[in-house]
């Protein structure tokens, strides 16, 4: 398969502005990711695993330097494409407002709708087969509220899914699973990124689950920030920091 | 699950046309003869119709401004009433008629209500845009309600000291502006209500996508390709229209604006805005319509308060929602 | 008023025992001789009754049965005050600093000569008097009450020898109990509970009472009671009794003067048709704007439009009031030919001590063929432009 260049850092510098001042938490970071990667993010908490994701489809700004998304950088992509060629999964909890399960997959169509937001039968037949997939089609009609946290993450992972990017960027997404559950998940995303060629990003505290399933992993740390292969994981001095003497 | 919707808005529409009559025909003192209904009839037709097309309009563009403040602010008990943006507008109408009193302005029937009318939509936007300041340091819906209850309370204040500063002549129309009644809209008056209010429902509608998205919160909607704060802007304004719109021409109307969408909400379990929009068109109305028909018919002879109802209806609401909702 | 003179006797009985009471020592009884003044004709809510060292006014306040709700003596002997049961208001005459918080008040004292003897009085924006005006703006007179209530601290600084002010009749409830427990005496007002125009007049006399100018307040109400009647008498021989109607919306509610108000007697004695005659209330009635359209659409005449001077000022707080035919043949009227700058009349400062000046306006504006007879000019009213 031809290995396609979709993100690129040049020199990127990411951060948040408060109160007009920049912070920065990453500096000068050069990296470039391919389709059919699936990387895994590894740091310790607090050190910009979210930062990064975050940057990367734009929710937060590109302080210096450049991030190229699929050659265009990605300040410069309307929203909506931007919205088609990158999904994410964050922590934050959603709901109210009589928000089910399924209102939420279907959110990731919205991209693909009208202004009036009118789902034809093809945005149906996407939104089922990604309650399908992350196996949520006995609780799609359930409140959010009274979704539990795992259900939930499924639940937002399968809007993901339902936006039909060929990038996915995932912060902690196995945070709340029960153990079988992220491994289908790790499964499923080594499928997409093997079967679809998309380029998947997912941060984690799971390191054997990262090291078990993914291509590349993405070490950061407060000195360094460095893509490995997973064969050379255990010999990385960073990642064994990271890891805390437990590998 | 679609057909259950249908009926719902069928019953509804319905009974906006049972409250129509109920209001044209009951909602006032005299007897209206439905065989004399000829076009001189000046008790129906400059009376109680435009009473009737006023309480459709207030309770069509307070719950929709209700609506969407409540999905703003991600807060269901959001409301223009209670965040203190009616207060809002009509302090600026305050100051206004102050103004405007002496400039000679108020006695031009057009500039007067112009003036009015755009000073009422520029206090409403101020207010929402300080309340959404004040919302992104506090994450209580309750706390933010409370600040609301307190930007009411100073806006009030300033309005008690300025009609303690006004002199006879200005004094009378203070008050007159001050109080939420649907029975000083004239026909002339609802030439300039009704056009407004009816672009920017229209507009309302092109909102539904972001309205649906914002609920996902800001980093879900922009990553759905909604552009945030573009879209709150917008409908910020819009709900500031559609409050000072309607205070500019019946005062502060309390707690329409947050009980409709909490309604729409129990009538229609879903999330779809498109729905909860026109469903919120409906009940308004209807709540406004049989409000005014109530308060005309309690006590013979006697109409009371508009808001003496509407706060019969809608608070008990907020506090049971506030009960039921206890992870807040 | 046959009760009404009951209670007044038996409470002039129970004081006299009070006082017989006291020591014995003393021979004289201040209070023997005592005699009510019978030139008060109209007024009911006070009455008057002196011998020759002091004056005793009884006011009143109860809305059914006119018990007394308030005593006032008036008396340059001191002494007295120890032997006085506490619901009986010791005043050391001559009154010299006046408190008049109203501005008929003032005027009263005005109209009595006694310009130099107000110290203080309520809101000079509400007055039209010139020399009332310019001694508050040199500080001469000052304003207790700019705020929504007197200023309790500037009050008793001020230490007036006696305060005029409004009131229901019960002196618990009408005066700031701190203000009570100071030895300045307050005196309630009853005059805007008098039910007619000469009664209300009448109340001069009750003012003067505390100011020895008994003779002055006389002579003042026994010329505007002429005047009265004889306006009253040339309006009976109109040949027309116009349809009248009062004031304007309020928010949504049109306030009513009832049918036995002040002002419906005073249209009833220009000869007109008062739409709400026959309506029983001293008040006023709250109407919607349909049930005053209903009734009065085709009235004649429209008085009292609040403030207004213009029916293009009418216009712009509701179109429908061209609707009304006094509106579209321009025969609204209102009291505010003289007002200040803050838009207050003249009406309400000096109308109340001269009715028949109002009577007058009255007659001319609804029958206007009399204006022979009547001689005068409008005093207070004009006509919408």
């Amino acid at each position: 398969m031809e290995k396609r260049e979709c993100i690129i850092l040049k020199n990127a510098t990411l951060g948040y502005k408060k109160n007009q001042e920049d912070v920065i938490i990453l500096k000068n970071i050069d990296l470039s990711f391919y389709a059919g990667d699936f990387i895994g993010i590894v740091g310790l908490n607090g050190i910009g695993k979210s930062t990064l994701l975050k940057s990367l489809c734009g929710l937060l700004p590109v302080l210096n330097g450049e991030i190229l998304i699929d050659e265009r950088n990605v300040n410069s992509l309307f929203l909506k494409d931007l919205a088609k060629k990158i999904a994410i999964v964050l922590t934050e909890k959603i709901g109210g407002f009589n928000l089910t399960a399924y209102d939420v997959v279907a959110a990731g169509q919205m991209p693909y709708t009208n202004s009036f937001n009118r789902l034809e039968k093809e945005n149906l037949t996407i939104i089922e087969s990604a309650i399908k997939i992350c196996g949520i089609e006995t609780h799609q009609y359930k409140l959010l509220n009274e979704l539990s946290d795992g259900l939930f993450q499924k639940t937002i992972i399968a809007k993901a899914l339902a936006q039909q990017t060929p990038i996915m960027l995932l912060d902690e997404p196995s945070a709340f699973l029960d153990y079988a559950s992220k491994h289908d998940l790790f499964l499923l995303l080594k499928k997409l990124s093997a079967e679809e060629n998309k380029c998947i990003l997912v941060s984690s505290h799971d390191l054997d689950l990262l090291l078990k399933y993914c291509s590349k992993l993405l070490v950061i740390s407060d000195n360094s920030i460095e893509l490995i292969d997973n064969a050379s994981a255990k010999a990385n001095k960073a990642f064994l920091e990271i890891g805390g003497g437990f590998i | 699950m679609e057909r259950n919707t249908n009926i719902k808005f069928l019953v509804l529409i319905c009974l906006l046309v049972v409250s129509c009559i109920l209001s044209l025909l009951y909602g006032g003192s005299e007897h209206i003869d439905l065989g004399e209904l000829s076009s001189n009839n000046f008790i129906f037709w400059h009376i109680r119709f435009p009473k009737t097309l006023t309480a459709i309009i207030a309770g069509c563009t307070l719950a929709v401004a209700g609506l969407i403040l409540q999905i703003i602010f991600r807060n269901p008990l959001a409301g223009p009433y209670v965040l203190g943006i009616s207060s809002g507008a009509s302090l600026m109408v305050a100051m206004s008629i102050l103004a405007g009193g002496s400039l000679h302005l108020m006695s031009e029937f057009f500039i007067g209500k112009t003036f009015i009318v755009l000073s009422a939509i520029s206090g409403s936007f101020l207010i929402t845009l300080l309340i959404l300041g004040i919302s992104k340091k506090v994450n209580s819906n309750v706390v933010l309600l409370l600040i609301g209850l307190m930007l009411s309370q100073i806006c009030g204040a300033i309005q008690t000291a300025l009609e303690y500063f006004s002199d006879a002549n200005s004094l009378k129309s203070f008050v007159t502006w001050g109080m939420g009644s649907l029975a000083n809209t004239t026909n002339i008056d609802l030439a300039i209500y009704l056009p407004i209010a009816l672009i920017c429902l229209l507009a309302v509608l092109f909102f539904v996508k972001p309205l649906n998205a914002l609920l996902l919160g800001e980093n879900y909607s922009q990553n759905i390709g909604v552009n945030f704060k573009t879209s709150r802007f917008y409908l910020i304004l819009i709900s500031s229209v559609l409050t000072g719109l309607t205070t500019a021409f019946c005062g502060p109307i309390a707690f329409i604006g947050t009980a409709v969408p909490i309604l729409s909400r129990m009538v229609f379990k879903n999330s779809k805005q498109h729905l909860h929009v026109i469903s919120c068109l409906l009940l308004g109305s209807i709540i406004l319509l049989l409000s005014d028909a109530f308060a005309n018919s309690l006590i013979k002879n006697i109409s009371l308060p508009i808001n003496m109802i509407t706060t019969f209806i809608g608070a008990p609401l907020v506090i049971y929602l506030m009960f039921k909702n206890k992870s807040w | 008023m046959k009760h009404n003179l009951l209670k007044y006797f038996s409470f002039a009985i129970i004081i006299i025992c009070i006082s017989c009471l006291g020591p014995t020592e003393k021979t004289l009884n201040p209070f023997s001789d005592l005699k009510k003044d019978t030139s008060i004709k109209y007024a009911k809510r006070f009455c008057i009754s002196r011998n020759k060292d002091l004056t005793l006014i009884y006011l009143f306040g109860n809305k059914e049965n006119f018990d007394t709700t308030a005593t006032y003596l008036i008396c340059n002997d001191t002494t007295l005050i120890k032997t006085l049961p506490q619901n009986i208001t010791f005043i050391k005459s001559p009154c010299k600093k006046i408190a008049a918080l109203s501005s008929i008040y003032a005027t009263m004292f005005y109209e009595m000569g006694l310009l130099n003897n107000i110290v203080a009085i309520d809101n000079v924006d509400y007055m039209n008097n010139k020399a009332i005006i310019d001694r508050c703006a040199s500080k001469q007179i000052q304003q207790l009450s700019k705020g929504i209530e007197p200023d309790l601290e500037q009050t008793i600084a001020l230490n007036p020898d006696i305060i005029f002010t409004f009131g229901m009749g019960d002196p618990k409830k009408d005066i700031n109990p701190k203000l009570s427990q100071t030895k300045i005496p307050v005196v309630i007002s009853l005059d805007h509970k008098e039910e007619t125009p000469l009664a209300r007049a009448e109340w001069i006399k009750f003012f003067a009472a505390f100011v020895n100018k008994e003779n002055l307040a006389d002579s003042i109400f026994k010329i505007v009671e002429k005047n009265y009647i004889r306006l009253k008498a040339i309006a009976e021989k109109a040949e027309t009794t116009p349809t009248v109607f009062n004031d304007m919306k309020y928010s949504d509610v049109w306030y009513m003067p009832g049918g036995k108000s002040y002002m419906a007697q005073l249209l009833n004695d220009a000869h007109t048709d008062y739409l709400w005659k026959e309506d029983d209330k001293f008040g006023s009635i709250p109407l919607s704007f349909e049930q005053v359209y209903v009734k009065a659409k085709d009235a004649q005449f429209w008085i009292n439009v609040s403030t207004l001077k213009t029916k293009k000022d009418l216009l712009s707080f509701d179109t429908r009031y061209n609707e009304f035919a006094a509106f579209k043949n321009d025969k609204v009227f209102n009291n505010t030919k003289y007002t200040n700058s803050h838009g207050y009349s003249t009406y309400w400062e000096t109308g109340m001590i001269y009715p028949d000046k109002i009577l007058s306006d009255l007659l001319l504006i609804f029958h206007p063929e009399l204006k022979e007879q009547i001689k005068n000019e409008l005093y207070y009213y004009e006509q919408l432009k």
